[in-house]
């Protein structure tokens, strides 16, 4: 057994445990529960229940860091060149492992949005953003995953993150970011 | 500018003698070199004065005439400018000017003279009623006297009671700021748009009472149009999936015609909004091509718009309906720059756009079938763009960023003069309005 499944198969013992502690009701006879059997007869725990809530919370921790982590890895951004929306090879990369943590996780939908430096019109910059962001699709969808699962959407030069009038900020704000949407709750590493 | 004669100066000194009732000592004829704007040149002359109690609309109206571009005005400190007495033409004829203002009050109302100095003759007059505190909304009845002097004048249009919408964001942060309105002259400046979503591309309705304009919320982009005298607001029905944006009304108010940014491809659609239905789709490109910012020609039978479908932003046009979709602006693939948010001007003969030129974006102008060569109008600063005409169709107003930031900037393309409005944070996507009405709020 793996020590998740150890620590999963002490969990349902604890919580076994904790409803057996339950107080009963003096007035009434309590009906049989599926699985459970008669608090006489329970075995000695294999560790003491605290211990157990205290594995059971690291483990819960761990858990959590690992889902974190692989959100984190999803919502790492992509950036392009002045005025392209073709997805740059050094980013491939990134997407490469997005796209892996979609096909681990089918529960799992997107938002992809594009975004424009201040150089250009608002609508320009619109319509710029929306190709940056179908091009992540694109890349995505090449690689097997679903495009049903992804969606597109654009800010342009609306929402920067560096509002800096300089090329460094420039280089920052054209990118696309990536947005778990739905299914991220709890996530599978890829293999 | 050149020295003022020493003989305009005793005219107008006389005339001083003559309005203020009280000797012209040196200190008038200093105040005198001080305050007169005035050099004779190709355009006609003109002067301003005002009876007591009128000086904010005196001055209103003198800079009106000034942004029309049409003259070269005497600008008369407050003291100069101020009449107790009728005025003379006669004692203003060695000045030099063509044309001179009175502003008088006649019981609740303004009566305005306007004199043909030369010919030492009253031309035109009228009484209107005006608000002589000159401030908030009571403005525009000033400036629609101004532009009635245009056209007693020359006959020409005036742009005084005009306004001009535009987005705005905020200093240091960028944020979006909203929709704002001001004055053409710079002045009484107000947001529009109420606080919340991101917003972009105001456009004028054509009977100057309400606009269009993009509202981003969770990531689609409606269209709104709102009532600048109410704020009431309608979404345009079938706006309400992808990004509608670059809204631009026929000349006659039933339609309106936009880009769709989406994933299937941005493209241009029309929708009527008199009876707020049937969108429908005019351009189909493909999922990485754009057409965008549509303008009707002022006869409603044509739009030109921005498309990439060969490539490089270039200007095109085609029927209202979307039939006979070609190149407007000639352009030679690979030299010409790209090009971006075409404007159509209000009489018809002219396409003014921004395009990429000499490592920067500047404003350019087509003559409208002519065949010639697009004329670049603007050369300061790296990024001029999102050109919108005014009314007289010889101003435009435009985004540039000549001084560090994006701000709106007009320039008349007769004389080549530009100035910049006022506005507080970053201003852009200017859209000027039709001449403002009695009925306008």
């Amino acid at each position: 057994m793996t020590q998740r499944a150890l620590v999963v198969a002490l969990l349902g013992l604890t919580t076994v445990v904790g409803a057996c502690g339950k107080k009963a009701d003096p007035n009434t006879t309590p009906a049989p529960v599926a699985g459970s059997v008669p608090a006489s007869s329970t075995p000695t725990p294999l560790v003491r229940p605290a211990n157990a809530d205290s594995m059971a919370r690291a483990e819960a921790a761990r858990r959590e860091a690992d889902r974190a982590a692989l959100v984190n890895q999803l919502a790492e951004t992509i950036h392009f060149d002045y005025d392209q929306f073709a997805v740059n090879p050094d980013d491939t990369a990134r997407l490469d492992r997005k796209a892996a943590i979609l096909k681990a996780n089918p529960a799992l939908r997107i938002r992809v949005t594009g975004h424009a430096d201040e150089r250009g019109s608002d609508e320009y910059n619109l319509a710029l953003g929306m190709k940056r962001a179908i091009a992540a699709k694109d890349y995505l969808t090449r690689l097997g995953v679903d495009g049903s699962r992804i969606e597109v959407a654009s800010l342009g030069r609306e929402v920067p993150v560096d509002p800096s009038p300089n090329e460094a900020a420039y280089a920052k704000n054209r990118r696309d970011e990536f947005e778990a949407i739905a299914g991220a709750q709890s996530l599978v590493a890829p293999r | 500018m050149r020295p003022v004669p020493f003989l305009q100066l005793a005219a107008l000194a006389t005339l001083a003698l003559v309005g203020r009732a009280s000797p012209a000592g040196a200190q008038d004829i200093e105040r005198i070199r001080l305050g007169i704007n005035y050099t004779a040149g190709a355009r006609p002359g003109v002067l301003v004065m005002a009876g007591p109690g009128l000086d904010s609309i005196r001055r209103i109206v003198e800079r009106d005439l000034a942004f029309s571009d049409r003259y070269e005005m005497a600008f008369l400190p407050d003291s100069l400018g101020r009449l107790t007495a009728p005025l003379v033409p006669a004692t203003l004829k060695p000045l030099g000017v063509a044309w001179a203002v009175e502003l008088r009050r006649i019981g609740a109302g303004v009566e305005v003279k306007l004199y043909d100095i030369a010919a030492g003759q009253l031309r035109q007059q009228g009484v209107r009623p005006l608000d002589p505190a000159g401030v908030g909304e009571s403005r525009l009845a000033i400036h629609r006297v101004s532009d009635e002097l245009v056209t007693w004048i020359n006959g020409g249009i005036g742009i005084a009671a005009t306004r001009i919408l535009f987005k705005a964001d905020e200093i240091g942060t960028r944020r979006d700021n909203g929709i704002w309105r001001i004055d053409a002259d710079g002045q009484n400046l107000v947001r529009v748009s109420r606080p919340g979503g991101l917003v972009v591309s105001p456009a004028w309705h054509p009977d100057g009472t309400r606009f269009a304009f993009t509202e981003i919320k969770d990531y689609v982009g409606a269209l709104i149009i709102q009532s600048l005298a109410t704020g009431t607001r309608v979404t345009v029905p079938t706006t309400v999936s992808g990004t509608n944006n670059g809204a631009s009304f026929s000349p006659d108010g039933s339609k309106i015609v936009f880009g769709r940014v989406a994933e299937e491809g941005t493209d241009l659609f029309e929708a009527d909004v008199t009876r707020m239905c049937c969108a429908h789709r005019l351009t189909t490109t493909g999922k990485y091509a754009a057409n965008l910012t549509p303008t009707y020609s002022p006869d409603g039978r044509r739009i030109a718009f921005m498309s990439t479908r060969a490539g490089s932003p270039q200007i095109y046009a085609m029927d209202a309906d979307g039939t006979d979709q070609a190149v407007l602006v000639p352009f030679d693939a690979g030299e010409t720059g790209a090009s971006y948010a075409p404007d159509w001007s209000p009489d018809g003969t002219t396409v003014a756009f921004g395009r990429d030129a000499a490592g920067g974006r500047q404003l350019f102008t087509w003559q409208v079938g002519t065949g010639r060569p697009a004329k670049q109008q603007t050369s300061t600063g790296r990024q001029n763009e999102d050109p919108s005409w005014a009314a007289d169709s010889r101003h435009l107003v435009f985004r540039s960023n000549r001084t560090g930031r994006d701000q709106l900037w007009i320039v008349d393309l007769e004389t080549g003069t530009s100035r910049q409005l006022p506005t507080p944070g970053g201003a852009r996507l200017p859209a000027w309005s039709p001449i403002l009405r009695g009925t306008n709020p």
